[in-house]
């Protein structure tokens, strides 16, 4: 046979070569470098999370911190993960971050220090704390503070245009001044209060007030008269299915699952005793929802509104003055793109917004057919 | 002899025209999980008035597992008041009996096991008998090797605050994925089919697939589709098209993740693909029908749930599209022209990447990149799929009957592992 | 100035998007990025076709004698309509028929195959169905050359440049199958340059390599063999040659941070 040294040389070579391209594969088998299962973590998704892990971090790091302490005035020291932190170890006083910081150098300033305090802590006017802050008490902030993360104790309170850009978590009440930015989550264990212009992505509380003033607003659950299921209405599984465009008139009520697959109108006043899901909502004013809400686009509700269930939508969600959303017994949620809140609007439980959510003086203009007549 | 070549010429291009509409389904799954709008609308809702849920678990010689499913559901943060556990322990000859016994004890108003000792056996009929104690309005089932963890019940039960929702599957995440290199591409495979496949068809409002396991269906909608079915393969298959075709919704939750266990040999993962191709096929002659005909929404969600139904038959095509290419060589009709020669290299080359292109992507979007340099180890992996699937096509099956002629079932499971390996569950790494 | 701070945590790190809501950012740029370095690739592919066409037939003649293909080595040439015409060379030699033994041969070292495949331990069980698949193309081969042997429409001259001119067509696909996969992906430009002039190189050698191998092969296997390396030693490498380097450019790290589109 000719030429067979030569044939098996060239089958050894485009072996070898074939294998080359294999390379990258064959090293990774077995060398198993990225073998490990996906991580699934099981708590990340709560409003609280980062507070709850801060917590955590803080309670060991304290306990150390008091030990070393030589001073009971604040002074620069060091946490277990190395970083450079300001210790104010009286629990008493209310120390003021402005006077911390005045004593910090400007490098340490620029760097930012992580700020923990026994007792309260007072932020003037204009004061920018790029690390966490910690306090045991209350904090206290001016207009135009910048705070990357905070963990109160108790009671916060942020003046006007301040801006949090991660989280901030408080065992007490909260508030934020008009215009102020709470990018990432707020979470308080106590009343939130938002004045006007407060802008939030994601927010819980037992109870979240938005702008002033906050009226008493009782839920009308007297009975109305049971709307007669129309031509366009399919029932299936107890529920009613809409093709199209649906309106429940003005002073009416509906008992069942309501699903539209258009635009729902529904009037002043109408009452729905089940779960609603639409493409678009436009509700009139002093409309009750027992159940949960789900819209495709957007979600309107006129003033005065209650929704007891989840609202979630896949757009905007626009709440008229003084609309009450959960119960203070039973909290719920609200899932959108975009939000925006009328004065007074009270809302128990989370708000979950993906981009951004105002509080506004917002007085949405209701068309519908049954609230026109 | 003409003839006969003209016929397998026409055949093998209705063979590639379909191919090719599942080549493009994949590039338009990839680019819309890469580069698309993201649906997840339910995930967020994390505060309500939770409603009353029955979790199933049926199990069948589980004692390696079933004590961590139950652990990890009582440990969970679903409001236990609006709980009910219901292990079905369908004829196990292991512990299992006792162990469900001992947690029934310790939990009396969570656990109500439900011990089966005659009927059909098999997962759809322990199902089918279990529902009668499914009093909540939601039906979880999980398969007894998953851990769920703190959250995921909330979230699975959170997307039927929705009324047309039907039916939830959440993501299936292998906690044996490192395993062996036959693991390593299940986890590779897995992560295209939920990262990819599945999300894709949420954000394109098309029709996730319920998979019967990490996911729940609205107590009244299987009723009104007619409950768990005894007589399928795949009874999560089934259910999905009876949903659709009824007008009930499909959600897919990808940031609902649970650890499963995938099969660490190859004959195990081949009986799997089996049973699934088998079950599959089944749906297929039973709502292909209804779907051509449009008992279901819009044009786009019926070409999806047809192409899902015949997702098992891609493989038997391929081969006879590959015999009739092998056929029309011998008789001499091979392409000279440049221009087919192209097009021919064209499609081996981007057809044979789209399914590589989904499982790279899905990867990266795990940011897992390093182990997306395993793929050309799956076109292994393919092979024993397309296998796996012609030969459980041409597998004659008689479902066995019992003394009545009502057909029974079989447990149909993968082995387990936990334990055996000390397979760990996976620490979070805290930060904020 | 303080936006970045927004998305990282405590010790700087930037905070990706959870997986299962995590994009990769495409911007236009990113796409006519894309579109330029296919269509450079592409331009330069074409206007290089000529040349590789030489370069393919230098290594040709320069194995014909050590190989022992006496007939040495022929051109075909093919007309495109990309106004790039070019040619391939192959080995001026046919193959022979299969005798009566050879054939008897062949069928026992088969039937030895698919044997091999049964005792093979189930942790080899792809390799068994490989071999399995070799099996039955061979089998198809074994059939047609029992039944019709002069029947047989293919020589090795035809063979060889019909599969070189579909190489030159895989190296054309390159780019428009890179611009798809992994031109969108957030990777370095560097990096996408690199890998397309990796992938092209390595096939520009691997394919005239394999098929001087097939034809050794069929020379003195006689044709017998010409479908299975058809079917499954053709096309199917080259495929496999592009999956590896791919796999290999998609495990490169991403370029900049995740996104989240919702």
């Amino acid at each position: 046979m000719v030429g067979v040294g030569a044939a098996l040389l060239l089958m050894l070579a485009t072996t070898g070569w074939f294998l080359l391209a294999m390379l990258p594969a064959l090293h990774e088998h077995f060398a198993r470098k990225d073998v490990s299962p996906l991580r699934v973590a099981s708590a990340a998704a709560d409003v609280r999370y980062f507070g709850l892990s801060f917590q955590a971090f803080v309670t060991k790091q304290l306990a150390s911190l008091r030990e070393r302490a030589r001073t009971p005035l604040p002074h620069v020291t060091t946490l277990a993960d190395e970083s450079p932190a300001w210790y104010a170890p009286h629990p008493e006083d209310a120390s003021s971050v402005t006077e911390i910081f005045a004593r910090a150098s400007a490098d340490e300033v620029e760097t930012g220090l992580v700020v923990m305090a026994e007792g309260g802590l007072r932020a003037g006017n204009g004061v920018q704390v790029l690390k966490e802050l910690y306090t045991g008490g209350s904090l206290t902030a001016g207009a135009n503070c910048i705070f990357r993360a905070v963990l109160a104790q108790d009671d916060a309170t942020l003046g006007a245009n301040c801006e949090v850009l991660r989280w901030v978590n408080t065992g007490g009440k909260f508030s934020a001044g008009r215009g102020t930015a709470l990018w990432g989550r707020a979470s308080s264990w106590g009343t939130m209060s938002l004045s006007e212009g407060v802008s939030f992505q994601r927010i819980a509380a037992p109870r979240i007030e938005m702008g002033s003033p906050v009226r008493d607003i009782p839920k009308d659950m007297s009975s109305r008269p049971e709307m007669k299921a129309t031509k366009n209405v399919s029932i299936i599984a107890s529920r009613w299915l809409v093709s199209g465009d649906f309106t429940v008139p003005a002073g009416e009520s509906v008992s069942t699952d309501l699903i539209v697959s258009g635009t729902l109108h529904v009037g002043n006043g109408a009452l729905l005793h089940g779960a609603v899901r639409c493409d678009v909502l436009v509700a009139g004013n002093d409309c009750v929802f027992t159940r949960s809400v789900i819209g495709a686009k957007r979600l309107t509700f006129g003033a005065r509104c209650h929704v007891t269930g989840p609202i979630v939508v896949e757009g905007e969600a626009t709440f008229g003055d003084d609309s009450r959303i959960g119960d203070s017994d039973a909290g719920t949620t609200i899932s959108a793109v975009t939000v925006r809140m009328g004065n007074g609007v009270v809302a128990c439980g989370e708000v979950w917004v993906r981009q951004q959510g105002m509080v506004l003086a917002v007085r949405p203009e209701i068309t519908t057919a049954s609230s026109a007549a | 002899m003409t003839m006969f070549l003209t016929i397998c010429f026409w055949l093998l291009a209705s063979i590639v025209v379909v191919l090719v509409v599942y080549t493009i389904r994949h590039y338009v799954f990839t680019m819309n999980r890469l580069f698309g709008r993201q649906r997840h609308p339910y995930v967020d809702v994390t505060v309500a008035r939770w409603p009353s849920v029955t979790v199933l678990i049926p199990a069948h010689n589980e004692e390696l597992v079933i004590e961590h499913i139950l652990d990890a559901l009582v440990g969970g943060d679903y409001p236990h008041q609006s709980l009910t556990i219901v292990p079905v322990n369908d004829r196990s000859t292991d512990g299992t009996r006792d162990i469900i016994t001992q947690y029934a004890e310790r939990y009396p108003k969570l656990i109500y096991p439900l011990h089966r000792t005659e009927g059909d056996t098999g997962k759809a009929a322990a199902l089918r008998e279990a529902s009668v104690m499914a009093t909540g309005e939601i039906i979880i089932v999980f398969d007894a090797d998953y851990v769920p963890g703190a959250g995921l019940l909330r979230q699975l039960v959170a997307p039927f605050f929705d009324p047309q929702v039907g039916a939830v599957m959440g993501r299936v995440v292998p906690l044996n994925a490192g395993h062996n290199l036959l693991t390593r591409l299940l986890d590779l495979e897995r992560s295209a089919g939920y990262q990819v496949d599945q999300q894709a068809r949420m954000n394109l409002r098309l029709v996730p697939q319920y998979g019967g396991t990490v996911g729940g269906v609205r107590a009244s909608a299987l009723a009104s589709v007619g409950g768990w079915r005894s007589d399928t393969l795949t009874e999560d298959t089934d259910l999905t098209y009876r949903l659709v075709l009824s007008g009930w919704e499909i959600v897919y939750q990808n940031r609902s993740e649970c650890y499963e266990e995938v099969p660490e040999e190859w004959p195990a993962r081949i009986r799997q693909i089996a049973r699934w191709a088998d079950g599959h096929n089944q749906a297929f002659r039973e709502h292909a029908g209804a779907v051509l005909r449009g008992d279901m929404r819009g044009f786009r969600q019926r070409l999806d749930a047809l192409l899902l139904l015949g997702v098992y038959g891609v493989a038997p095509l391929t081969l006879l599209g590959w015999m009739l290419a092998l056929t029309l060589w011998y008789g001499g009709r091979n392409v000279s022209g440049w221009l087919a020669i192209l097009l021919i290299a064209s499609f081996t080359t981007v057809g044979n990447f789209a399914a590589f292109f989904e499982v790279a992507a899905a990867a990266r979007l795990d940011g897992h990149n390093r182990r997306v340099r395993l793929l050309p180890f799956l076109l292994l992996g393919f092979l024993v799929s397309q296998m796996a699937v012609v030969r459980s096509m041409f597998k004659i099956k008689r479902r066995p009957k019992d003394g009545n002629g009502v057909a029974t079932g079989h447990w149909h499971k993968t082995q387990r592992y936990r334990g055996v390996q000390g397979n760990n569950l996976i620490l979070e790494s805290r930060t904020w | 100035m303080l936006e970045p701070l927004r998305h990282q945590g405590n010790h700087g790190t930037i905070i990706d998007p959870h997986r299962s809501i995590a994009t990769v950012r495409l911007t236009r740029v990113d796409v006519l990025l894309a579109a330029a370095l296919a269509i450079a690739a592409s331009v330069a592919l074409i206007m290089n076709l000529g040349t590789i066409g030489k370069l393919w037939t230098w290594i040709y003649v320069r194995l014909a004698g050590p190989l022992g293909f006496a007939g040495g080595v022929g051109q075909r040439a093919f007309e495109t309509p990309l106004a790039a015409d070019f040619t391939v060379p192959y080995f001026n030699t046919s193959a022979p028929m299969p005798s009566e033994s050879v054939w008897w041969v062949a069928l026992v070292v088969t039937a030895l195959v698919l044997l091999v495949s049964f005792v093979l331990p189930p942790s080899w069980l792809p390799f068994a169905y490989l071999l399995r698949l070799v099996v039955l193309v061979q089998s198809t081969a074994l059939a047609f050359f029992r039944v019709a042997p002069s029947r047989f429409p293919y020589d090795l001259p035809q063979y060889m440049s019909a599969m070189l001119a579909a190489g030159m067509a895989v190296l054309l696909v390159i780019p428009v199958l890179l611009a798809l996969t992994f031109y969108v992906i957030d990777v370095g430009m560097l990096r996408k340059i690199l890998l397309t002039v990796v992938m092209l190189g390595h096939l520009l050698v691997f394919i005239p390599l394999q098929y001087a191998v097939h034809a050794w092969l069929v020379l003195h296997g006689t044709l017998l063999l010409l479908p299975v390396l058809f079917m499954l030693f053709g096309l199917l490498p080259e495929v496999m040659v592009l999956i590896g380097l791919y796999g290999w450019g998609m495990s490169w790290r991403a370029q900049r941070a995740r996104t989240r589109r919702e």
